[in-house]
């Protein structure tokens, strides 16, 4: 079998292909992939790259998220594992640009399409497919490498096989038939309007890349990310999102007779149980915070939905036992090269289960920077601020669509629906996006459902004040009873100006002081000033001949 | 009611200073903003605490501000909610070729006039100052005393130290100010002996007209200030990247340029190990949006002094509005002569620099203590109409930033 060897901190490893660094690094057993700005440890927690925690040096670039690359032949790895060992002081740990190689000029293409999609996940891949069969030309946006976003990730690179989702493979065929450009491994960083995106194409691991992407109408379909709670030790490696988890068991990461606690709230949490088993490993706990009664109701309430049924009666048969309810995740702690994980019910019972990973998750929040960017209007939801769309999926910005979770989390047909309607609107479709938005309507009913059976928790986390509540900063708990508003605690603390923009203490502390989060501004993510300029010469251009100004963008290009 | 012997409208740095220095004076003040302190134009510059020597008021208003923003800064307690992030960078002038090179020594002369130590490094010395820079510039000037703040910090660190000193902060929208009144959003009115307006751009709209007299008309007539929106870059963390604020030394030609946009080199190393990439000035735009064409130029001109920076990684880029007078100098003291509104705005790109030396300037004025050897004539409201009614021998209106 096909083999890629590849050096990290000056040891070989050796790796099945399609083994994102992550996962092979976790397997490895390397815990710090960097040093906190206070020193600590961290390693991956979402595994989708929106956490940042996962970054290592590659090929001598610092920064670099490495649950979003795939190993390559030859590509050397550093992580805060090794720097540490040279290294007394922990601000000097963030490895230096002295290795960094000589890159060449970056390249821009420029991509025309009537209607541009950005996110492959179901709701993505059916408004595509949808389009492109209405007859559009049509191009798929997603910073992942293959199809299939987070809840239909590919999972070839899996060490047990995991069967492709019976929907997924239909969908895929047709999308597949339909003859779609894709841009995978490409971040959209900024945009000129909803018409005209720019993409950062460095995950796709092939050199110097940029993207222009222009198109008649735009449709979002980002998808969610987790949310999170801090409790005291969620920032030790090997307490991962439940999400994440998955991820990584699909991106490679060995589990085989791993033990885990998942712990926190939401379907989510059964799903990917489930699926450690069949990967596996073992549960030692699946805590669910919502109390029985409540869950039960739900469970009644899919009587009318037979198919939603059969799926739930299959999670339970699978992780029968080992579910428990209405108990708090309280702290984790390491113990030895195990994880203890403290819980306490309602009543004030305790108990602790002992692991080799924490699972953690409190449901997901719609993904809605790329909106928020091009000034779409959002409308509070259980799970946090959505795209608000009308019955045709359209957003409040003109040429602009959004579908799937991004516009409210309600599941993977509700997504598919929802895609279908965007997919025919967005292609001038209107009687048949109408008659199709009947269909996304009853879907999105079944979300609201989950949603107040397992409900995000507001207000301030109540846990130790030097509890971390934004780990790219290291901010503390605390920091949320000192300040009245998101954008003040930002600007006195650096909450949130991190690495990860927010994306995992955003919704937190939205939640707990109830005001919006501070304005999205560009880049969406992280990208290469050189780059930037890059694309920016390409814009620059273009701007300066409607000026009637040549000027010298020409001499751009070879630098 | 209650009367205050000072209100201070607006809690950016400028107006937290102020209030802080009538405070220290045993003066009793009243500090409102409907935001949160420190946080619309204090929050949105470098915080780069800089000589400059566009003019000799100038000159002498950011020598004081610096020295004494250094003094509270030393002595600025413990146990602050945030620590103050504090990089002693010097600033590091840079010219780029043999004809800005001697402009080099002509700035250094003009810093040795005011007693600001100054010290010319020529190529090689430059090199070795500043390993990241390219190896083709002529010469620079450090100027070792400049440092860098990151203000919403300093604000806070005030704003502490003023109500210990028994300033009252009330979160109110001021709609309206006369000379010994405050007009709040909510109806609420507030009476001091005088009132000081530090409300950035929005400060010559509190002041009703109607209420003015023809010769206070006609003084505030000649007020004006204009908008200029700066963009700014931050990258991640790269420790040893830098070690000085790097500036170049046509920042000011490029600053009084008369295109729509100019930009300027400005590198600043924060401490946390974060470059933070300047600077762009535009007046008159439309809206407070990052505008890409301006990026883009900011960046080319970067990549001149700095050519690795391409390699660095943007976490974010934003814009602010300074707020400029004509002259480039701010509006300090009475709105007209012996008024008790009194004006502490226009600072432009200065303010963190210059908040505590035009708090002292105002509360030297409201004393009636003048210090000889910092008069605070340059910076009146009147001194447009002062050199109106005379025959103007001022025509060397020079900018500043």
């Amino acid at each position: 079998m096909e083999r890629i060897d590849f050096v990290c901190d000056g040891h070989t490893l050796s790796v099945r292909p399609g083994v994102t660094v992550a996962a092979a690094l976790l397997d490895a057993g390397v815990t710090a992939f960097r040093r906190s700005v206070s020193g600590e440890a961290r390693a991956p927690l979402c595994a989708m790259g929106t956490c940042f925690e996962c970054r290592v040096t590659i090929d001598g670039v610092p920064h670099r998220r490495s649950c979003q690359l795939l190993c390559r032949p030859g590509m050397v790895v550093e992580t805060a594992t090794t720097v540490t060992s040279s290294l007394v002081t922990p601000s000097l740990v963030t490895p230096s640009l002295v290795a960094r190689p000589e890159v060449g000029p970056t390249i821009v293409e420029e991509l025309h399409a009537d209607v541009a999609v950005v996110g492959a996940g179901p709701a993505g891949i059916a408004a595509a497919t949808t389009a492109r069969e209405a007859g559009a030309s049509v191009v798929l946006i997603d910073d992942n490498l293959q199809l299939g976003g987070q809840i239909w990730r590919h999972a070839r690179a899996a060490k047990r096989p995991i069967p492709e989702p019976v929907k997924k493979r239909a969908w895929r065929e047709r999308f597949e038939r339909a003859g779609i450009k894709t841009l995978f491994g490409a971040a959209i960083y900024d945009a000129a309007g909803p018409t005209r995106l720019f993409a950062d194409l460095e995950v796709a691991n092939d050199g110097e890349r940029a993207a222009v992407i222009a198109c008649e109408r735009l449709i979002i379909a980002t998808g969610a990310t987790e949310r999170f709670s801090p409790v005291p030790g969620w920032t030790l490696p090997r307490v991962v999102g439940v999400g994440g988890l998955q991820a990584l068991l699909k991106s490679g990461l060995d589990l085989t007779g791993q033990r885990v606690v998942f712990a926190g709230t939401g379907p989510l949490l059964l799903a990917v149980a489930a699926a450690l088993r069949e990967a596996g490993g073992h549960i030692v706990a699946i805590e669910e915070e919502a109390p029985f009664a409540r869950v039960a109701k739900l469970g009644a309430s899919l009587l009318r939905r037979p198919a939603k049924l059969v799926q739930a009666a299959a999670l339970a048969a699978r992780t029968r036992g080992r579910v428990h309810y209405g108990a708090r995740l309280q702290r984790v702690e390491a113990v030895g090269t195990s994880l203890r994980a403290d819980f306490v019910t309602a009543s004030g019972t305790s108990r602790s289960h002992v692991a080799d990973w924490v699972a953690i998750g409190q449901g997901l929040v719609p993904r809605t920077r790329l909106a928020r960017l091009l000034g779409c209007q959002l409308e509070a939801t259980g799970a946090g601020p959505a795209i608000l769309v009308d019955d045709e999926q359209r957003s409040s910005v003109a040429a602009c669509f959004a579908a799937g979770e991004c516009t409210g989390i309600a599941g993977v047909e509700a997504a598919i629906a929802a895609g279908i309607v965007a997919g025919l609107a967005a292609s001038g479709r209107r009687a048949e996006a109408m008659r199709a938005a009947r269909r996304a309507r009853r879907e999105r009913g079944f979300g609201r459902l989950l949603e107040r059976s397992y409900p995000a928790r507001q207000g301030v986390p109540t846990t130790a004040d030097d509890t971390l509540l934004c780990r790219c900063e290291d901010v503390p708990l605390a920091a949320l009873a000192a300040y009245g508003s998101s954008r003040h605690l930002k600007l006195k603390t650096r909450c949130g100006m991190g690495a990860c923009q927010g994306r995992v203490c955003g919704p937190i502390v939205a939640a707990a002081l109830g005001d919006a989060e501070d304005r999205v501004r560009p880049p969406l993510f992280p990208v290469r000033l050189g780059r930037m300029l890059a694309a920016g010469c390409e814009y620059d251009s273009r701007d300066e001949l409607s000026r009637g100004d040549a000027g010298d963008h020409d001499a751009v290009h070879g630098q | 009611m209650r009367s205050h012997d000072v209100i201070v409208v607006g809690a950016g740095i400028v107006g937290v200073a102020c209030a802080w220095a009538f405070a220290c004076e045993g003066l009793e003040v009243l500090l409102l903003d409907s935001r949160p302190p420190g946080n619309h134009t204090s929050a949105a510059g470098m915080g780069h605490v800089v000589v400059m020597d566009d003019s000799e008021a100038q000159m002498r208003l950011t020598t004081r501000g610096r020295a004494l923003l250094s003094a509270f800064l030393a002595e600025v307690p413990a146990g602050l909610a945030a620590p103050i992030e504090y990089e002693a960078t010097g600033t590091l002038w840079i010219a780029e070729d043999e004809a800005s090179a001697l402009a080099v020594r002509a700035k250094r002369d003009a810093y040795a006039n005011e007693g600001v130590a100054a010290e010319v490094l020529d190529r090689s010395a430059l090199r070795a100052a500043e390993p990241c820079l390219a190896h083709d510039l002529e010469a620079g000037l450090l100027v070792p005393d400049d440092f860098v703040v990151y203000a919403p910090t300093v604000v806070q660190a005030l704003l502490t130290e003023a109500r210990a000193k028994g300033v009252r902060f009330e979160a109110k929208e001021v709609v309206h100010v006369g000379p010994r009144s405050v007009l709040a959003r909510d109806g609420q009115r507030f009476e001091a002996d005088c009132v000081v307006v530090a409300a950035g751009e929005s400060s010559l709209g509190l002041i009703e007209v109607a209420d003015l007299e023809n010769e206070q008309r006609a003084a505030f007539d000649a007020l004006a200030m204009r908008r200029r929106k700066g963009q700014l870059i931050i990258t991640e963390r790269y420790p040893d990247f830098a070690r000085h604020q790097l500036v170049e030394l046509g920042y000011l030609a490029s600053a009084h340029g008369h295109a729509r946009a100019s930009v300027a080199f400005n590198l600043q190393p924060r401490a946390t190990g974060q470059v933070l990439l300047g600077s762009s000035r535009e007046y008159d735009a439309a809206d407070d949006g990052v505008d890409q064409d301006v990026l883009y130029r900011m960046v080319k001109r970067a990549e001149r002094f700095v050519p690795r920076v391409t390699d660095l990684q943007v976490l974010r880029c934003w814009s602010g509005f300074r707020v400029a007078t004509e002259d480039h100098l701010p509006y300090v003291g009475p709105l007209w002569q012996g008024s008790s509104l009194l004006l502490a705005c226009g600072h432009e790109g200065l303010g963190i620099t210059t908040a505590l030396s035009t708090a002292r300037l105002l509360r030297d004025h409201v004393l009636a203590r003048p210090d000889t050897s910092f008069p605070i004539e340059p910076y009146l409201p009147t001194r447009h109409t002062v050199v109106l009614t005379r025959s103007s021998t001022s025509g060397d209106a020079r900018g500043a930033d």
